[in-house]
């Protein structure tokens, strides 16, 4: 444990004994720190049972993400990836994307365009 | 609280700022790393293995959990198409094109603390095994915030 650094309690706490848990920030752990976040959509055409979207990071390793994404497309209700309800959405990352996708059951194509909502967090943390 | 440190976005003066325009402020808890790390859990086909990590904290802890370069075709139907690293949860997607058994007895990826472990739960399975066991590449982050 370093002897230097920063910390802040939470109100009502005392920062000289409470928990970690209890603090606002300490520099004695590292945080996840954001490298890119945003609105995108995945459109699943006309006929068709997948779509994707793609977002470059520029990292040049595969860092931590988080998405949410509407599961059924202009509902409005986001869900964290991975998730399945009737439609399954995910999302998987590399050194160099973050691609996110979204299937159809067989047999239940699009009926239209279907246009999902959706917004990203890209950390600097690596995975 | 009128003590602190806060920091602004680009192009915002860091005294008028909303909250959600500020970079950094202690004002607000945030997500504080315990521990991360590379492990890796080899898994029998049609079996269920778990990896256990004790994050010494004596409390259930949140987590942040991710699978590593999985890959999809062939006799492969355990996780969706493409390589790359997934977060957990993961249930197979492949259930979207077979419909009915996606949480039956395909394959699941699963994580959850209790006041003394990380446990990381794959189910493996497939149509037609290949390489057997299947070793699979995991990065954790255990958080200092708990989740009760």
């Amino acid at each position: 444990m370093p002897d230097y650094g920063m910390k802040i309690s939470e109100d009502g706490e005392d920062v000289g004994t409470t928990a970690n848990k209890n603090l606002t920030t300490s520099t004695k752990f590292n945080q996840f720190k954001i490298h890119a976040q945003g609105t995108f959509t995945v459109t699943v055409l006309n006929g068709l049972a997948f779509g994707s979207t793609t977002i470059n990071h520029a990292l040049g390793y595969a860092p931590a993400m988080l998405v949410y994404i509407e599961e059924t497309a202009g509902n409005g209700k986001k869900y964290m990836c991975m998730y399945k309800l009737t439609n399954v959405v995910d999302a998987k990352v590399d050194t160099s994307d973050l691609v996110v996708e979204v299937y159809y059951p067989i047999g239940s194509p699009a009926s239209g365009d279907q246009v999902h909502d959706g917004y990203y967090f890209i950390f600097k943390d690596n995975i | 609280m009128d003590y602190g440190k806060k920091a602004s976005q680009p192009g915002y003066d860091v005294k008028t700022a909303t909250d959600k325009n500020l970079i950094f402020s202690t004002k607000f808890n945030s997500l504080k790393i315990s521990s991360e790390g590379a492990t890796t859990l080899s898994v029998p086909h049609s079996t269920t293995a778990t990896k256990t990590i004790a994050h010494g904290l004596s409390y259930a802890p949140s987590h942040y959990v991710f699978v590593k370069e999985l890959t999809y075709g062939g006799s492969d139907y355990w996780i969706c198409d493409g390589g790359g690293a997934f977060q957990l949860p993961i249930y197979d997607p492949s259930g979207a094109t077979d419909a009915g058994t996606m949480f039956a007895d395909q394959s699941h990826f699963t994580v959850y603390t209790d006041a003394t472990n990380l446990y990381i739960e794959i189910k493996y399975q497939s149509y037609a095994p290949p390489s057997d066991p299947k070793v699979f590449d995991i990065y954790y982050y255990i958080l200092i915030e708990d989740n009760a």
